[in-house]
């Protein structure tokens, strides 16, 4: 080890030195304090041993000289000292140095010290050594973690959340801890909105809102059902979730067309459907084990349906809202949550309310889970922003002269949801691009008419309170699972016009027909469910053959007249 | 004369400085004769901090190289001087430069 030694006084010096270069250290001398300064720069020594009494600068002024001006790592001063006061060793200290040895030297002593020291001195290094490392280390892993949020970021955005019907709370890392919250227009008008939640935290927990954000806008975009998005979410979570990482989920759809919502709760806390009109709270509980639990054959979605409309909104949770604790480790707890929701009930912003309150509860007390919340009110009817195809502007392409045609029968027309199914095949035509919100709505319409009213014979009037609106969909779905006959045709025409083409929705259902001529009298009022006033709107023709079994509907598309 | 050196001091530096032995003693006697020449011109009434510095460091070096008898008597100077009370008849100058040449001698004669 390199010492400096800072002495006057020959005779201690040289034996000093001897003394040290006997141990196997390599020994500088200094013969003063200034001799001490320049030789200190000069060998870089890894420590220094300081007479105290020195002509020019004392020890003390050396040891702060040195200490201030050295931009080294850290290295040890031993004072050598023959004052024996208690304070002037401690000024030993308090000038810089880190231990003192009294004259005159012991050689024991001087090497039982100097020893310790170079034990410090090497863990220093290590120290250095390691904090350089981490430090690396940390840098990279800084650098791919921005890299990631970045993938992330485009893969799990946050679709239309900043709709000025949502309000949320939702932390700006939330991603990487587990949180999810993902918001689509339908097709046809109106929203989906999925909020999840990932157990864990970091990356176990992050890597499945990659797979769950990508169902969610590719299958929301192509028509698919919740029950279609959500059994396609789980098979693939599934697979790839590690054991004992599992996803909680809300996923809500608001069909603003029929004034309703779809909701379905998997292992997360209740979600509240507000009515400002009748100023009452309705709970919905989770009805389902999380996602990434259950096997895909036993795995089964069974939604609920409620009356949606401009009196109404929609809040939807995680489980760090309802086990946020105070200083006493005591949860905010659903209890909280319901009261604070009753009282806020004709607040605009409830979201903002019931944050406010939790911030108010919890005081300074960190929180452990991020705490997402979503409060949804009705969405005016938005269709999706027109795709602008800019490809293939003049030659038609893909489906352009087709027709597709499928029966379905008995089981699967519960089983099956034909939608999706068309609306990408007559999608392959990049022309209808735009007109793809236009077209799901004319089909799902046709096609629950058929389904509903013909081959069911389920009567939409019942819809008209929100007792028969629950009854509706109950009786609904019984229908679907007792269905052994019926069926319904649906065949899709599509053939090019000079300027555009021409799409015949034709369907045909085993129903009992209805009074054709007195619904299209009546309008809208009797007989909504049909939609009639907006199918008229969209097509070009509509026409009711054989008593109300059939149905065509003609739908021009022109190449100069892309629909907004 | 056999209390001037601690011979026992002195074997053991023997052992440290090995063929720097006398280089060491050269050093010290050169130093020491120098010091207190200048011990010597200092004035009593008004420099007891200098006596104090200059004793301090004729004590330190002398007891490294096992000259005791010299070392304890600068000692004795050292604290008086440093409490301020030195007296003429403590500040022995002719005493300090007898025993410092006895202790020369010895040095010389045994190991140079």
């Amino acid at each position: 080890m390199k010492i400096l030694i800072a002495d006057d006084n020959n005779t201690d010096r040289l034996i000093l030195s001897r003394v040290l270069e006997n141990f196997g250290h390599q020994v500088f001398q200094a013969i003063d304090g200034t001799d001490a300064i320049s030789k200190f720069e000069q060998h870089a020594p890894a420590l220094v041993l300081l007479d105290v009494l020195m002509p020019g600068y004392d020890g003390y002024e050396v040891a702060e000289i040195i200490k201030k001006e050295s931009s080294r790592a850290w290295f040890p001063i031993i004072f050598l000292t023959s004052l024996t006061e208690a304070s002037d060793l401690a000024k030993c200290i308090d000038a810089g140095g880190d231990d003192f040895v009294s004259k005159p030297i012991n050689k024991i002593i001087i090497k039982a010290k100097i020893d310790a020291f170079e034990r410090i001195i090497n863990l220093y290094h290590t120290v250095a050594e390691q904090r350089e490392k981490i430090q690396f280390h940390n840098e990279h892993l800084i650098q791919e973690q921005e890299a990631a949020k970045r993938v992330f970021n485009n893969i799990a955005h946050r679709g239309c959340l900043e709709a000025n019907n949502i309000n949320y709370h939702l932390s700006p890392m939330s991603i990487f801890n587990g949180d999810l919250m993902l918001a689509a227009e339908l097709p046809m008008g109106g929203m989906r909105l999925m909020l999840a939640d990932f157990t864990g935290h970091g990356l176990p927990a992050a890597i499945g809102a990659l797979p769950a954000s990508e169902i969610f806008y590719g299958m929301t975009t192509k028509g698919f059902s919740i029950t279609d998005m959500m059994i396609e979410m789980n098979t693939r979570l599934y697979s790839v979730l590690p054991r004992g990482v599992f996803c909680c989920v809300i996923v809500i759809d608001i069909d603003s067309l029929d004034e309703m919502l779809t909701i379905w709760n998997a292992g997360a806390p209740d979600s509240y459907i507000i009515s400002q009109k009748t100023q009452t709270v309705e709970l919905i509980h989770s009805s389902h084990l999380p996602l990434g639990i259950q096997s895909p054959e036993k795995f089964e979605v069974k939604c609920q349906s409620f009356p949606f409309t401009k009196q109404h909104k929609i809040i939807a949770v995680t489980d760090g809202i309802i086990e946020a604790e105070d200083s006493d480790l005591k949860m905010f707890g659903e209890k909280r949550m319901l009261s604070c929701i009753e009282k806020n009930l004709k607040s605009e912003n409830i979201c903002e309310a019931l944050m406010a309150e939790v911030d108010v509860f919890c005081g300074t007390t960190e929180q452990s889970d991020d705490l997402s919340l979503l409060e949804v009110s009705f969405p005016e009817f938005v269709t999706q922003d027109v795709l602008k195809s800019t490809e293939n502007k003049s030659a038609v392409s893909g489906t352009s002269d087709a027709v597709i045609s499928l029966n379905l029968r008995g089981k699967s027309l519960g089983n099956f949801d034909p939608i999706p199914l068309f609306l990408q095949t007559l999608l392959s035509c990049n022309e209808l691009l735009p007109h793809r919100a236009r077209i799901f709505t004319v089909l799902s319409e046709l096609y629950n008419n058929a389904l509903d009213h013909g081959v069911l014979g389920l009567d939409s009037a019942m819809k008209n309170d929100s007792d028969g609106f629950a009854n509706y969909y109950q009786k609904r779905a019984q229908g679907l699972t007792e269905l052994d006959v019926g069926f319904v045709n649906v065949s899709v025409d599509h053939h090019p016009t000079a300027t555009g083409g021409k799409l015949v929705f034709d369907l045909t259902d085993s129903g009992n027909g209805f009074d054709v001529e007195r619904i299209v009298k009546e309008g809208s009022k009797n007989y909504s469910g049909r939609g009639l006033p907006l199918l008229l709107n969209l097509c070009d023709s509509i026409e009711y053959l054989d008593g109300g079994k059939r149905v065509q509907a003609t739908y021009l598309w022109d190449h100069n007249d892309i629909p907004e | 004369m056999e209390n001037s050196l601690d011979l026992e001091i002195l074997n053991e530096l023997v052992d440290i400085m090995g063929d720097d032995m006398s280089m060491l003693l050269n050093s010290y006697m050169d130093d020491s004769r120098d010091k207190l020449a200048q011990l010597e011109k200092m004035d009593l009434s008004s420099d007891q901090e200098s006596i104090f510095r200059m004793a301090h460091s004729l004590k330190g070096s002398s007891r490294n190289v096992g000259v005791v008898e010299f070392s304890n008597l600068c000692e004795q100077i050292e604290l008086l001087a440093r409490a301020g009370t030195l007296t003429d008849s403590d500040f022995e100058i002719v005493k300090l430069n007898q025993l410092f040449e006895v202790a020369c001698q010895l040095l010389t004669k045994r190991y140079l």
